[in-house]
């Protein structure tokens, strides 16, 4: 097997002066082309993970262990370095797009200046570029949407701005923090299938607290609980053989369809109850 | 006699200056006890029809009865027997809870208010029927001096179901009572509706997206598309063969484990 593409070593990361522990010493890799999905409830770490790996933690975390991309150690790169790969080699789609998106700048130029800022040299034909972006992950007509605000636009064609965006300029790495929880079925739908289909050639990390979702693009999980990981392998495999508690309770409590209408449904808390919390 | 009842309703928003048509001309019925899905995506029109059940939206024509008794035209005052028969729980605890009020403020704001004080119908906001109010949705009495943010989302939501349950409502909107929630806590909320509707009897009109739940809290459905019905009926016939290619594509789109 080729070198993976990212490769988390003991991992930890810390906040505010009593050091709560976020994420506590995890390791993982994701290898080339390869898609990992991290499945945890809110306060599981995940989001945090990502943030990590993208450099966006805020001045007071404390992060300890190793995150290397492509071989280059990120744990401690300085920001004009950080800001150098941010949207060019990693690139992360965020779960609320209406907040992710600037609300006073047209979509085409927000597009436009993730491709300006990483590749100077690139002055004339962007324009071209961000039609041609929106066109492939389903925008129908690529130009009128380019010349509207965040707001003109439903929240799956956001969606697919920011996607768009996401990919501009072929990022090694793609990072999706839950793009699909603010949308209805229909559009969930519509954006899994198309983040399937354009993550191709790219590795990804997939964050979601829906392991239905998480399925529809990857092949491999790891399962977060209180910073750690707790379980990871083929997601068939831990869908049908779940082996920690905590994995149980989540697969009975999200299978709402086996059970008889109006009867008790099984919660994780049944499975599996926080030792602390 | 129903307990809620659309006649030709019809709901017209302005949009950019220009009318739209969020519901077009609609009838329901809902019995006393009944409980009824409302499906569809986002702007299919489902909400605005809860939001028309409750008298939070004005029909352009046509009307709304609740209790046999119309309820277009009716100003907030002569609203009070309507605010305690019918509740709303909403999409997102974080928004839909005052972050600057403690839980006893929130949960006995319904009782406090001036058009159903001292009737003798609703209870008095007293210290017991606050703390009675919390622990019926699993929640203790000592979080009564908590705010929202010192909450989980899943005990968020349990707050916002003992807010709407507190005026002993006989009919109840959920409005994507779980979907903001994670997966892990969603089974715990559900069991916590489904056992409140069925000790009080609630009528229930619950708005999802999410078809598993309506199939596991609802004898009926409607499902809803651009502001028309599209397809009802028992929720068993609906769900498992589809006649509207807008419901089919719904059940299609559902994902499961």
């Amino acid at each position: 097997m080729s070198d993976p593409v990212l490769q988390v070593r003991d991992l930890t990361i810390t906040f505010g002066r009593r050091q709560q522990k976020a994420v506590d010493s995890i390791s993982f890799d994701v290898g080339a082309d390869e898609r990992l999905g991290i499945i945890g409830q809110s306060g599981s770490g995940k989001s945090v993970t990502a943030l990590a790996i993208m450099g966006l933690l805020p001045d007071h975390a404390r992060v300890t262990g190793s995150i290397r991309f492509d071989g280059r150690e990120l744990v401690g790169l300085p920001e004009r370095e950080y800001r150098q790969l941010r949207g060019d080699d990693i690139a992360m789609i965020f779960q609320e797009p209406m907040t992710a998106l600037d609300p006073t700048m047209k979509v085409g130029r927000q597009i436009g200046e993730v491709v300006a800022l990483h590749h100077a040299d690139q002055r004339g034909g962007i324009r071209d570029d961000v039609l041609t972006w929106l066109e492939r992950v389903g925008i129908v007509e690529p130009a009128r949407i380019a010349d509207s605000f965040p707001h003109e636009l439903s929240g799956g064609q956001r969606q697919r701005a920011l996607i768009a965006m996401a990919l501009a300029n072929h990022p090694g790495l793609v990072l999706c923090d839950e793009p699909t929880t603010a949308l209805d079925v229909l559009v969930q739908r519509q954006i899994l299938a198309l983040l399937d289909e354009q993550l191709e050639g790219h590795s990804a990390i997939f964050v979601s607290h829906d392991l239905a979702v998480v399925r529809q693009v990857c092949r491999r999980v790891a399962v977060m609980l209180e910073g750690r990981i707790v379980e990871e392998g083929p997601i068939d495999q831990i869908i049908a053989e779940p082996q920690h508690p905590y994995t149980q309770g989540l697969i009975a409590s999200a299978r709402i369809d086996r059970v008889q209408p109006g009867e008790r449904l099984p919660s994780v808390a049944d499975f599996y109850r926080a030792g602390d919390a | 006699m129903s307990i809620v009842e659309l006649r030709g309703a019809e709901v017209t928003y302005r949009r950019a200056g220009q009318p739209f048509v969020a519901l077009h001309p609609t009838d329901v019925v809902i019995e006393p006890g009944e409980r009824v899905g409302v499906v569809g995506g986002s702007g299919s029109g489902k909400t605005t029809m809860a939001r028309l059940m409750l008298g939070l939206v004005p029909p352009s024509q046509g009307d709304a009865l609740f209790d046999d008794r119309s309820i277009v035209g009716l100003p907030e005052r002569q609203r009070g027997w309507l605010r305690a028969r019918a509740s709303m729980v909403f999409q997102d605890p974080n928004s839909s809870l005052n972050p600057r009020m403690k839980l006893r403020d929130i949960v006995g704001e319904p009782l406090r208010s001036p058009v159903l004080r001292n009737r003798g119908d609703v209870p008095e906001p007293t210290p017991e029927v606050l703390a009675g109010a919390l622990e019926g949705v699993g929640l203790t009495a000592e979080m009564l001096d908590r705010y929202p943010h010192q909450l989980s989302g899943g005990q968020r939501q349990r707050v916002a179901i003992a807010r709407a349950l507190i005026s002993d409502p006989a009919f109840l909107v959920a409005d994507e009572p779980v979907s903001a929630l994670d997966v892990s806590v969603r089974a715990q909320v559900l069991n916590l509706l489904t056992d409140e509707v069925n000790e009080r009897s609630l009528a229930l009109v619950l708005v999802s997206h999410d078809l598993a739940i309506v199939r596991h809290l609802c004898e009926r459905v409607l499902v809803v598309e651009r502001g028309h019905i599209v397809e009802q009926g028992a929720v068993a016939d609906v769900l498992d063969n589809p006649q509207h290619p807008y419901t089919q594509a719904l059940v299609d789109a559902t994902l499961s484990l």
